[in-house]
Formats: C-alpha cells, structure tokens, sequence
C-alpha cells in the first residue's frame, strides 16, 4: 500500500515547502528588528507558517478524497516543449518552432499535407508576421545562425 | 453643471478628424494587442508610445487612452475562446469565459456578454470620472497602508476562500501564489531574496509567462487527454446576429455588470490597485448572488462581473493620474511617462492650466468605449471560427503562441522556461482540483500585500491595532470576516436543518 497517494502530494509538498520558507526566511532575512521593525523574512515566514497548518488540514482532507487518474499521454506535449525548448537554442526560436508544429502534426499526429501547410502557415504568420515584424521582438536565432554570421 | 459644458468643449476636440482617427485606430490596435497573450496593455501602450512622438499631445494621450480601454476588451478576446487569458485583468474571465465557450457551445454569446459587460462597466466608469474625478482621487488618498492591507487580504482572502469546491484548496492555492511572489527581490529594501544565487530568480518569476504557463500551456497539456473529441458543436451559425444575446441574458447580465462597474472604479481609482484587482473583486462581490448556471461553470453572471470591473478600474485609474499625478496600474506609469514626455504636468492644475487635453481625454474615453464596442462585435464570427478547428490541431498552433508570448514579455528564453514549469504546476494543481485564479490574484497583489503591511507595522511600531483603529481598515476586516464566515455559518445551517425532522 501506498503511504502518500496523487491526491495527499499537494498538500504534504505545500507543507515541505512552508517549513523550508519559514525556517530559510528567518534564519537568512530575518523576522524582526526592535528599530526598524519587520525585515525581509518577515511576511514569507508568516505566509510560510499559515501555509503549514492550512497543509495539515489539506493532509487530513484529501484522506477523504478520490485518487485521481494517471494519463502518461498528457505529458508528451510537455516532452516536446522541452525538446523544442533545447533546439531554440541551437536553431533559433522561429525555425524550432515551425520544425515542431510540423514534427507534431505530421508524425506524431499524422495529419494531412494541406492541415500540416495551415497551421504551419498560421503559425508562422503569428510567430513571424506578428512578434517580429510588428513588435520587434528579438527572438535567439539559435549558434548554428550566429556561426554562420561569423564565418 | 461646469463639468458637462467642458466635456462638451471635450466632445468637440475629440471630433476633430485626427483625434477621431487616433481613437479609432488606438482601440483597433488595442483589441488587437490585447487579445495577444504576453503583450497586455502594458507592453501595448508601451509599444505604440513611440508612433505618438510626431502627435500633438491631446492626439496623442486619445490615442493611448483608446488603447488602453480597447486592450480591456481584447484580453478576454483569447481567455473565452482559447483559456489564455491576454492579460491579467482577463485571469477571471476565462474562469466562466471558457467553459462558456466550450462546454456550452455559445462562444459568440460568451464574447458578447463580455463586451457588453465591458462596455457598460467602461460607462460607468467614465460617468463617476466625469462628475467626481478629482474628488475620488482625493478618497484614493486616504488610503493607507492599513487600509490598502486590508482591502487587500479582503481581496485575497474572499476569492480564495469562496472559489472551487473547497475553501482549504483555495487557501493553500492564494498562499502559494504569495510564497512564489516572495522570490526576486525584497520590496522594501531592494535586496536580494530567495533567488538562490541565481541572477534570473533576482528578478522574480515574471508574471506573464507564469500566468500563460499556468492557465495556458497547462490547459493543453491537459486537453491531450481527449484531444482526438470532435471540434466544438456549435449550434448556430457564425453571424453577429446569431451571437447576439436574448433579452433575458441581457438582463441577467445588467445587475452584476453595474455592481462591478461601480466597484470597479472605486477600485482603478486606489494607487497601485488597478484592473486585476477589480476584476477578482468583482468576480468575488458577485458570489453571494444567485446566477443561473453556478460560478465557474460558464455563467454569464461571472463574465459580466469581471468584465466590468476591470472596463471600469481602468477609467477609474484615470482620475488620480490626471487629477493627481499619480499613476493607478503599469500602463497609467506609462501615460503619466507620456505625458511629461509631451511637456505636461498632471496634477490638480492639469485640468486648469490644459483644459482641451484633459477634457479631451474624457471624452475621448467614451469614444473608445464606443468603438472598442463595435470592432469587437463586429470580428465576433472571424473569432468564433477559431473553436471549429479541431483540437489536435490547436494543440502546436496554441503552444507556439505560448513560446513567443512567455518570450516577447521578457526578452529571454528564462520565460520559456518559467511559462513550461508553471505549466506543469498549473497542471497538476487543476488535475487535483486546486483552484488557479487565487493564485495569480495573490501572486500579483503579494508584492503590494507585503510592502503596505511592512509600511504599517513600521508606522504603528509593531502593534496590530492600526488595523482595527482605522474606521476603513476595520470595514474591510469585518467584511473578511463576514466572508470566512459565510460558507462556515452556511454548512452549519444546512446540517442543522438536515438533523432537525430526526
């Protein structure tokens, strides 16, 4: 038998978190000071000290709750972010992201070549037409451009 | 009687072609750079500032105050169809926005009730800022940190409280979105904090990213679950005049639309407290009242509430910038940047000494409230559209928007990372039923939460009474309490009557 099950992780973590923030807010910023009154540690150790007793009460009620389901499917739109995430940095943003809408759609989707060439277009259009014609938003171009530039 | 002739003095100047241009051209782009996620008024008027150099002031200040109006309505634009709300003040419209959208099929009605709502909210506004501007700008500063901490524990305490099904969650979800605000930097003092040494915690976890990171990217993570379903069932076709609303829903919308637009504007008119603020205020205000359909689950009551207040807070927040100087959010840091740039000084003589421009202002807010209305109806079926696509296609098009937003707001693939992490937070805190809304309203408010309560222990010197000496800090508290006590009180009630007959 599991001791902490999905539905007890929120709260036991938030509790974790509460004794490190209170401890890690007193000790390295301090709580308070007779002259110039509350320091720095002072409102994240309070929250900190609310958070623990309110965790304690969420350990007690999730007791009361359902488990809730695991889909291991949800998570490789995560793995593809962060994969795309690394690649920015290597090809730059624009390209990394229309290698992934395409990568997605036709393999791991296997959507048709005209759905592929809209969403590609559409995305293209916001991405580039959008955030670095109009707005300028200087996205990383990625080392394989830089080195290229400095060849 | 004064203030009606010059804002008709204001009328006429507005009505000068290239005033009017400017105002149409401003709530143009505004709904336009509000509906982007990650850009926000904020970064909107920031953005178009630079094309007013060559404007006269008053074009130019009609201009940015048509952006700013119009970007309260476009941030709603992609909260209702796409659950990523453009800016923070849009965080509670997705909360009933969305699921109207979607889960009930009625996503033209969903845009419409929000620009209505926006526009009356907007009105109101506009109307308390005509008639009473300077004076609300002087109510604004009696506010002081006790009362500011109050009103804003109220804030925080009343929506996590009374949101999602368990007020425990809603604590624990408001407190988390505090600790998170925590790191970065020390409010007061300026120094490092809970940054672990890294130079990109320094700066704090930046706001945008994380909220399209945890109401965004999170909802797609989570719609892999049943991303082969079919694309939205719309049950009427994409025109203006199937999306428009009954009388019915018309008229459930009026009583929560001029609540908030009333509260929403003694809310933009409080330094620092600005639309998001009367958003989740409104949305919170609106709780104790009966709608049709219960809270969160597409009810047009929740989308009226917010939109509303957030139309009216940013009029309100007019009224201590020009009568005071004092900028309300961000973006009236940025109009008050814009208007020293243009060699005016806000303040009590503003209204005096440069009469045509800040009666022009006025009146040209009514304009952009107007047109703002009308551009918005009339995209209502090029926007529905979007919902018919299906939703594995959405999937790539969606987190390519979530990658430039988190990127565009800060310049640095630091929001990438942050915008993919709080999705996962965001994700599994939905999966378990944690409500997200208080978080980001607590992680927006921590920083103001913290300085005002620091401010006012420092003024009492550590005694807790300043909060209940002070006649407004006291109201605020008592309506806390009133607010915890309500669903307690309300149980016990209900099992009391449930034992009674045995």
């Amino acid at each position: 038998m599991r001791i902490i099950k999905n539905k007890t992780l929120i709260p036991v973590c938030s509790g974790i978190l509460a004794i490190f923030w209170f401890f890690y807010g007193i000790t390295h910023y301090g709580f308070w000071d007779e002259l110039k009154g509350p320091m720095p540690g002072f409102v994240p150790s309070l929250i900190a000290m609310v958070l623990f007793l309110i965790s304690v009460f969420g350990v007690i009620q999730s007791f009361r709750e359902k488990d809730t389901k695991k889909t291991l499917e949800s998570w490789t739109i995560l793995l593809a972010a962060f994969i795309t995430f690394g690649i920015v940095f290597l090809i730059g943003m624009i390209p990394a992201l229309m290698v992934f809408v395409f990568v997605w759609l036709k393999f791991y989707e296997k959507t048709g070549w005209k759905n592929t060439f809209i969403i590609l277009l559409v995305s293209f259009s916001i991405a580039y037409g959008v955030f670095v014609v109009w707005l300028e938003v200087p996205f990383p171009r990625g080392l394989l451009f830089e080195s290229f530039v400095y060849l | 009687m004064e203030n009606i002739l010059m804002l008709f003095s204001g009328f006429s100047t507005v009505f000068a072609f290239n005033n009017l241009a400017a105002c149409l051209f401003g709530a143009l782009m505004g709904l336009i750079v509000g509906a982007m996620p990650g850009i926000g008024s904020l970064a909107g008027c920031a953005l178009l500032l630079p094309l007013t150099y060559k404007f006269n002031p008053t074009t130019a200040i009609i201009m940015l105050g048509a952006v700013y109006y119009a970007n309260m309505y476009g941030g709603a634009f992609s909260a209702i169809l796409l659950n990523i709300p453009g800016d923070s003040p849009a965080v509670m419209t997705a909360v009933d926005g969305y699921p109207m959208a979607t889960t009930r099929g009625r996503p033209g009605q969903a845009l419409f009730v929000s620009n209505i709502s926006s526009c009356i909210g907007g009105f109101i506004g506009i109307l308390i800022l005509t008639f009473t501007g300077p004076a609300l700008a002087e109510i604004g500063l009696a506010f002081g940190p006790a009362e500011m901490t109050s009103l804003l524990l109220m804030a925080m305490t009343s929506v996590g409280w009374l949101m999602g099904e368990s007020p425990i969650k809603g604590v624990i979800a408001t407190l988390l979105g505090i600790i998170l605000a925590n790191i970065g930097m020390d409010t007061l003092s300026g120094s490092p904090r809970f940054n672990f040494g890294s130079l990109y915690l320094m700066g704090g976890i930046p706001f945008i990213p994380f909220v399209i990171g945890s109401v965004g990217f999170a909802q797609i993570i989570k719609i892999m679950e049943n991303r082969n379903a079919d694309p939205q069932k719309l049950n009427q076709k994409l025109t203006i005049r199937s999306s428009l609303l009954s009388i019915k829903e018309f008229r459930r919308l009026l009583p929560p639309a001029i609540r908030s637009g009333f509260l929403g504007t003694f809310v933009g008119v409080l330094p620092g407290a600005g639309a998001t603020t009367a958003a989740f205020l409104g949305y919170a205000a609106q709780r104790p009242f009966k709608s049709e359909e219960p809270l969160g689950t597409g009810a047009v009551e929740g989308i009226a509430a917010c939109e509303a207040a957030n139309n009216a807070a940013a009029a309100g927040a007019f009224a201590p910038l020009l009568a005071l100087g004092i900028p309300g959010s961000g973006t009236g840091a940025v109009l008050l940047g814009g208007l020293i740039m243009w060699g005016l000084t806000p303040g009590p003589l503003l209204f005096t000494k440069s009469p045509d421009f800040a009666w022009g202002l006025i009146a040209s807010l009514y304009l952009a409230n107007l047109c703002a209305l009308f551009i918005a109806a009339g995209i209502i079926p090029f926007l529905v559209k979007i919902l018919s696509v299906p939703i594995k296609l959405m999937i790539p098009l969606i987190t390519v928007v979530c990658f430039v937003g988190a990127y565009s707001s800060s310049n640095s693939m630091y929001g990438v990372l942050v915008m993919l992490l709080s999705g996962v937070l965001g994700y599994i805190l939905d999966k378990h039923k944690y409500p997200l809304a208080p978080m980001l309203l607590a992680f927006v408010l921590a920083p103001m939460l913290e300085s005002n309560m620091r401010k006012a222990f420092i003024i009492s010197q550590g005694s807790l009474s300043i909060f209940v000496t002070r006649p407004i800090s006291l109201v605020f508290l008592a309506i806390m309490a009133a607010l915890i006590l309500f669903p307690v009180i309300k149980t016990a009630i209900k099992r009391i009557r449930k034992e009674s007959p045995k």
